[in-house]
């Protein structure tokens, strides 16, 4: 009796330790990195008086790169209903994850360690959920893509910004492996020049469609509560105003072949912040 | 071991938290005849005027023009409603019947029921067909990210959206959309009778 | 569009011989023109162009790469004409040996020409490829509507508008990317022509063409090899890189230029994208019969160069009389020989000596300007290969030296007593051949002696030459009128262009 109830016991152990290895293999550790606090002027500010203000955005965690077609597949396996065949239409559009070579399996198309692209905002989000983790909000990601290699701001320098802009004007081509470019300050990677990425709040550019009529407020107020109520800040940060342009074309359920994501969460030290 | 025994009940009940729990990062398994594009795929609990809880999905079934206000909202959103009193003015008896009137808040934090009763009142809506809710913080932008609504919250409480008013037919599935306010709604209007003929209700039943 | 005064004096004329009894009407019949009498009236704008509804089935609208035009609708009555645009981001040659990503309507620059009737009602789809980055939109200036279709277009990669329209206004119309920042996508390439004929259609010509001049602004300078980013501040400041006809130095030069015959009466259709400079449209050895401004609807006769707007067109029309190559070209000079922006028009057909008497200068004038064919040609093929000879590179080297140098230093190198020094048999030159290419790339200013004779003049900077074809003018140069031999590699060029610096204003 005494024995098989040890026996009984090692067995509980084993399957405990095998479940949870397993479970730690499935939710491998996502590795992240602390963006400090700050103030900034985002291109889009809010203002109430026509003065362009800043956003004060709190210390938070950040991926230090995005998330890659290995990790995204372990996902779907563990949760059926994001897989290809599987997801309703309203959550992604029918190229969701059209690299794979199947639901289940990779293929040649897509590499592991490639950032995973062809992912709708609802299914970035479940990921992030799964991992309890979340997207970053816009003034997060775009504080976090400020910084340069040594400065947290270098919205302003030239050559910082030509090297984002370049990105720009090359057609897409084969994604690296990632991390593939320079770490910045906080030591996060491939923010720009890989693919473009969800943000939490992306259905809260409202910037019109039609890049002309920006001084035509009065249409504006008539599409949107309150149009004046936004400055566009700096004119000349022409990668923030291709990004704003960019996520205004997305829908919830779209996907595209350069948009992939990374996922953040809040800093325990500093204090919860609700999300509208 | 009794099934009815307090002791089974609560381990029952613990397991079933823990299994809801769980399955989190799931959205909850809809009913098979759900169309693969219907919006109620977002399962989402509502909280009405009177505080109780209604589901995003309350009238599957019929057709239901959704839209996205909040009740402090001083320049848009009273136009949206008179948009959607209009609209529903024009159109035929039949038609009117059926169609039910969903409005969310974007306000999830100060769209209290207190807030949705005095907005119901200052705009005499028909709690028969007119539905104003409040949906929990975390659901606002899920549920505007589904219907292509756009916002931001500005610094001093307002909130930046773009007017939107979409048709749903019986399945959930948006059928047509009318953006902007005071936009010329015969589209729209067409759409709602096409979808409340009684074919039109069960349409897109499978996927 | 067409001026309908003659026909309505002659059919005034004819109503009055052939109806003495009925009253002369005052109006012509049913065609929808310009009374005579009412010259200053116009043609009643968009608020003639509602022809009533389609009629027949839909039709696919013929779409034509520049330079070729889709062939008249010959229609009389509106239809639905259904327009699908792909837009595709895609790295092309924008001049030789250097590569630009444009953003495109349909894989090139300018994008397709769409050809309707005015009245037409037109459903217009808009797909950005999968494969693109960026979202795309699109204004076509022929639409009566907000942003000219841009808000109704806005379309994410790997999706598809549509919005539909009806061409209320007779006209050549520019359409382009609206989405912001516009001067960006239209800077890369975003735009063409969609011509929407008056309801009795252009009048018949031989030859119709589509050409449409943009301006270009890239990091690299002028001819800098490799693939090029856009760069914003030289569009901001309006400092263009490159002004080319239909997007590429070269996409009508030689074996890819227009073709007419003697006694043809050509029609262009001439776009000009920008986004920032007017062009002075000119064709050198021909003068414009007719010219519509601004593809405007009244004509205008006997014009030798006309200027057409950034986000504007113009119709030019004229007889070729005489057979021979005439260049076309934007006569802000420095635009056509500095930075590409000429095209030309090949004629054959008899000589006509009683109109133009001379030899015609053919290509090879302009052959430093241009990627011309021929010896420069197989050079650059040898040298990609690794194998250039001497005898390819003396040959390159005469094609080049005879379209640029001997302007100067005349074809047999003898150079002009007192002002240009000799080349043939010059000991300064034989003294240090190598001396030659700082000269070549930076210029010489002041004196120097050749042959004992004292020059003191200016040579300009040739910079704009690239290393290969300063190479081969050396070489060629050098084993030329008892000079002493030996040859040029581009490498050393290339050295020297890195050691010195360009004079102010210099290309790279």
């Amino acid at each position: 009796m005494g024995s098989r109830l040890i026996l009984s016991l090692v067995c509980a152990l084993v399957l405990c330790a095998g479940h949870t290895a397993l479970r730690a293999d499935a939710r491998a550790r996502l590795p992240l990195a602390r963006v400090a606090a700050g103030s900034f002027r985002p291109l889009l500010a809010p203002s109430s008086d026509g003065e362009p203000r800043a956003v004060s955005v709190r210390s938070f965690w950040l991926m230090t790169r995005p998330v890659r077609n290995d990790e995204f597949l372990a996902f779907v396996s563990r949760h059926p209903r994001y897989r290809r065949d599987n997801i309703p239409r309203a959550f992604a559009d029918a190229q969701y994850l059209l690299r794979f070579e199947t639901p289940t399996r990779l293929g040649g198309g897509a590499r592991p360690l490639q950032p995973v692209t062809l992912v709708s905002w609802f299914a970035a989000r479940a990921f992030c959920e799964s991992h309890a983790l979340r997207l970053p909000s816009e003034a997060e990601w775009e504080w976090a893509a400020a910084a340069s290699e040594t400065l947290a701001d270098a919205r302003r320098d030239d050559a910082f910004r030509r090297r984002i802009l370049d990105w720009y004007a090359r057609p897409v081509g084969e994604l690296p492996d990632v991390p593939h470019g320079p770490k910045n300050l906080y030591g996060i990677a491939d923010l720009h020049g890989v693919v473009w990425e969800w943000v939490e709040d992306f259905n809260a550019d409202v910037m019109v469609a039609d890049g002309r009529s920006r001084a035509d407020t009065a249409a504006q107020n008539r599409f949107m509560c309150g149009a004046g109520a936004l400055r566009a800040d700096d004119v000349q940060d022409y990668p923030a105003f291709l990004r704003l342009g960019f996520r205004s074309s997305l829908q919830a359920s779209y996907t595209t072949k350069s948009l992939g994501f990374r996922c953040a969460r809040d800093d325990r030290a500093s204090a919860q912040k609700e999300r509208p | 071991m009794s099934w009815s025994s307090s002791r089974a009940r609560a381990w029952i009940l613990a397991f079933s938290l823990a299994a809801a729990s769980a399955v989190r990062a799931d959205p909850p398994s809809a009913p098979a005849a759900l169309p693969s594009d219907s919006i109620y795929h977002l399962s989402m609990a509502l909280r009405d005027p009177q505080g109780k809880l209604a589901q995003l999905a309350a009238w599957r079934g019929h057709p239901v023009l959704i839209a996205m206000v909040y009740t402090s909202c001083k320049s848009v959103c009273p136009l949206i409603v008179a948009d959607l009193k209009r609209i529903e003015a024009a159109l035929s008896p039949v038609a009117r019947e059926r169609t039910r009137v969903l409005l969310v808040s974007l306000d999830a934090r100060r769209d209290d029921t207190g807030a949705l009763r005095k907005f119901v009142e200052r705009h005499r809506l028909d709690p028969r067909r007119w539905l104003v809710a409040t949906p929990a913080p975390g659901d606002v932008r899920p549920l505007a990210a589904l219907l292509g609504v756009r916002y931001r919250a500005l610094p001093n409480g307002e909130l930046l959206h773009t007017p939107l008013i979409a048709l749903l037919d019986g399945g959930g599935t948006p059928r047509a959309r009318l953006e902007g306010v005071g936009t010329n709604a015969s589209e729209l209007i067409a759409a709602i009778e096409g979808t409340a003929k009684p074919s039109g209700v069960t349409a897109a039943a499978a996927r | 569009m067409i001026d309908a005064t003659d026909r309505n004096i002659r059919t005034l004329w004819l109503l009055a011989i052939v109806g003495c009894q009925q009253p002369v009407q005052e109006r012509p019949p049913a065609a929808p023109s310009v009374a005579p009498s009412a010259l200053a009236r116009d043609t009643g704008g968009s608020g003639q162009g509602d022809l009533g509804p389609p009629q027949g089935p839909p039709i696919d609208a013929v779409l034509t790469a520049a330079p070729q035009v889709p062939p008249p609708t010959a229609r009389k009555q509106p239809a639905k004409v259904v327009v699908a645009l792909e837009v595709r981001e895609v790295e092309l040659p924008i001049s030789e040996g250097v590569t630009y990503t444009f953003w495109t309507f349909g894989g090139r620059v300018p994008g397709s020409f769409i050809r309707v009737r005015q009245g037409d009602t037109v459903e217009f789809h808009l797909r950005n490829h999968p494969d693109n980055k960026m979202p795309h939109n699109i204004d076509l200036h022929a639409v009566t509507g907000p942003g000219g279709g841009a808000s109704s277009s806005f379309t994410a990669p790997g999706h598809q508008s549509q919005f539909t329209f009806k061409a209320l206004n007779r006209g050549l119309f520019v359409y382009h990317c609206a989405t912001a920042p516009v001067g960006m996508h239209v800077g890369n390439g975003m735009y063409g022509l969609i011509l929407v004929e008056p309801p009795e259609g252009l009048e018949p010509v031989d030859r119709e063409f589509y050409v449409m001049q943009g301006d270009f602004y890239t990091v690299g300078k002028y001819r800098e090899k490799g693939l090029q980013p856009f760069d914003m501040q030289k569009a901001i400041e309006e400092n263009a890189t490159y002004v080319l006809f239909n997007g590429s130095e070269g996409a009508l030069v030689d074996d890819r230029a227009l073709k007419a015959k003697v006694g043809e009466r050509v029609r262009i259709f001439i776009g000009n994208g920008g986004p920032n400079l007017t062009s002075s449209f000119h064709v050198i050895g021909e003068i414009f019969d007719r010219v519509y401004p601004e593809a405007g609807t009244r004509m205008q006769e006997n014009v030798q160069t006309t200027m057409v707007p950034a986000g504007g067109a113009a119709i030019v029309e004229f007889k070729v009389e005489v057979p021979g190559t005439y260049i076309l070209l934007d006569h802000a000079l420095f635009r056509a020989f500095n930075k590409g922006a000429l095209g030309m028009l090949k004629v054959e057909g008899e000589e006509n000596k009683d109109v133009y008497s001379g030899k015609e200068i053919d290509s090879s004038y302009l052959g430093d300007m241009m990627m011309p064919g021929g010896a420069v040609s197989v050079a650059a093929e040898q040298a990609s290969q690794g194998e250039l000879t001497i005898e390819a590179q003396i040959a390159a080297g005469k094609t080049l030296f005879t379209g640029t140098c001997s302007t100067c230093h005349q074809l047999d190198g003898a150079g002009i007593a007192n002002v240009f020094p000799p080349l043939a048999g010059s000991d300064f030159l034989n003294a240090d051949p190598r001396r030659a290419i700082g000269i070549v790339l930076n210029g010489l200013i002041g004196k120097v002696t050749v042959n004992g004779q004292e020059f003191n003049s200016v040579m300009p900077p040739m910079s704009q030459l690239n290393d290969d074809a300063i190479a081969n003018i050396l070489t060629y140069v050098l084993n030329s009128w008892g000079n002493k031999g030996g040859r040029i590699a581009a490498a050393q060029v290339s050295a020297v262009r890195a050691a010195t610096p360009r004079p102010a204003g210099a290309a790279h």
